[in-house]
C-alpha cells in the first residue's frame, strides 16, 4: 500500500495547480535509488542516465493510471527495470550481435570503465553478479543492496516470494562460490 | 527500509571482508550530478510533455496495416495457380535470363532444387488468420509494451 506521504503527493499530481511541483517532489525522492538500481543493471553512467531519464517521462505519463494497491517506489522501480531491460534488449540488437551475451560485453565494460571504483572486491563482486541469469541479479540487487523486502520484490518483478527466495539462495551461492574461485 | 524479514536467509558470506565493504558503492558518478538532475529530468518531462501534447498523425497506425495487407495479397497472388492468361512461356522465360543466373541455376545440387520443384501448390495451405484487424493492430501498436518476465526472458544473460 502507497505510504501517507506518497498519497499526499498523489493527491497533489491530479491537481493540475500543483501537478508540477508534485512531480518533482517525486522526482527528488526517488531519483538517487533508482539510478543506483538501474546503474547495477546497465553498469555504464551515460546509458543509467538516459534510462533514468526516459523512467521519469513514462512516470509522468502514467502516474493518472497508477492504481494504489502497491506502493509508488514498487511502481517506479518496475517501470526502471523495464526500462534497462529494454535499453540492454537495443544494446545486444545494435552492438553486442556478434558477442555471446551482454554480460560478458558488461564485465569488460566493468573492468575498463574509469568511472568504476578501485576497489578489487567491489569489481569482483559486480562482476559475480553480471555472471547470473538477469531475473536472480535483479533480485540480488533489491534484495542485498537495496535491502527490499521479498514481497516489494514480487510487485516488481511479478514473480511469487517463493520463486525469489530461491532466486536470492542461488544468487548468493554462485556469487560465493565465484569470487572464492578468483581470490 | 531495513531488512529484518528473515533470520534464515542466506548471508552473502566473503571472507575478510565485511557486509559494509561489499555494499560500498561499486560506481562512481560525475561531480555534482545527484545536485542537477532534478532541473534535468524536469527539463526533459516538460519537453516530452509538449511533444505528446501537439496533435500528431500515427502514419504507424495506417501502414503497418496496409503492408500486412499487401503481405497477404502477395502472398495470395504468389501461390494462386496460374490462369490461362498468365501461362508463363517457358521459352521466353529462358531467354530473359543472363548467363550467370543459367549457371547459378545449373549449380544447384539436387537437394537445393527440392525446395523450388518438388512442393505442389495443391500441397501448400494457407491457414486462415483468426484474429480481427482491430486485434493485429491493437498488438502492433502495443509493440513496446512488453511485459517485464517477457523482457527477462528475451534478454537472458
Amino acid at each position: 500500500m502507497t505510504d501517507d506521504q506518497d498519497k499526499d503527493l498523489l493527491k497533489r499530481f491530479r491537481d493540475p495547480s500543483s501537478r508540477n511541483m508534485a512531480f518533482r517532489e517525486l522526482v527528488n525522492r526517488y531519483q538517487e535509488r533508482l539510478y543506483w538500481h538501474v546503474r547495477r543493471i546497465v553498469i555504464d553512467h551515460d546509458d543509467a542516465d538516459d534510462v533514468l531519464q526516459n523512467t521519469f517521462i513514462k512516470a509522468f505519463k502514467n502516474l493518472d493510471r497508477f492504481r494504489e494497491d502497491s506502493q509508488l517506489f514498487t511502481w517506479l522501480y518496475r517501470i526502471a527495470t523495464n526500462e534497462a531491460l529494454t535499453f540492454l534488449k537495443k544494446k545486444r540488437k545494435n552492438i553486442f550481435v556478434s558477442l555471446d551475451d551482454v554480460s560478458y560485453a558488461l564485465s569488460s565494460q566493468l573492468e575498463s570503465d574509469t568511472e568504476v571504483s578501485g576497489d578489487a572486491i567491489q569489481l569482483k563482486l559486480q562482476q559475480a553478479i553480471l555472471t547470473l541469469p538477469t531475473k536472480q541479479r535483479l533480485v540480488f540487487n533489491m534484495k542485498y543492496f537495496d535491502e527490499m523486502k521479498y514481497e516489494e520484490i514480487a510487485e516488481v518483478t511479478g514473480t511469487s516470494v517463493g520463486a525469489l527466495k530461491a532466486s536470492y539462495h542461488h544468487a548468493v551461492k554462485k556469487i560465493e562460490a565465484f569470487v572464492k574461485q578468483q581470490f | 527500509m531495513q531488512n529484518t524479514e528473515n533470520h534464515n536467509e542466506p548471508k552473502l558470506n566473503l571472507e575478510g571482508f565485511s557486509e559494509a565493504d561489499l555494499k560500498r558503492k561499486a560506481f562512481k558518478t560525475p561531480e555534482g550530478y545527484f545536485e542537477n538532475l532534478t532541473p534535468r529530468i524536469m527539463e526533459n518531462v516538460r519537453a516530452s510533455e509538449h511533444v505528446s501534447a501537439k496533435p500528431t498523425f500515427n502514419w504507424n497506425r495506417i501502414l503497418i496495416p496496409s503492408f500486412g495487407i499487401a503481405a497477404i495479397a502477395l502472398t495470395t497472388w504468389f501461390f494462386l495457380p496460374p490462369t490461362e492468361n498468365t501461362e508463363p512461356n517457358f521459352d521466353m522465360a529462358l531467354a530473359s535470363l543472363s548467363v550467370e543466373e543459367l549457371t547459378e541455376y545449373a549449380d544447384l545440387q539436387p537437394a537445393e532444387l527440392v525446395s523450388y520443384e518438388l512442393v505442389s501448390y495443391n500441397e501448400i495451405t494457407i491457414e486462415e488468420s483468426t484474429f480481427s484487424d482491430e486485434e493485429i493492430i491493437e498488438y502492433l501498436s502495443t509493440e513496446d509494451e512488453i511485459e517485464l518476465n517477457t523482457l527477462i526472458d528475451e534478454i537472458e544473460i
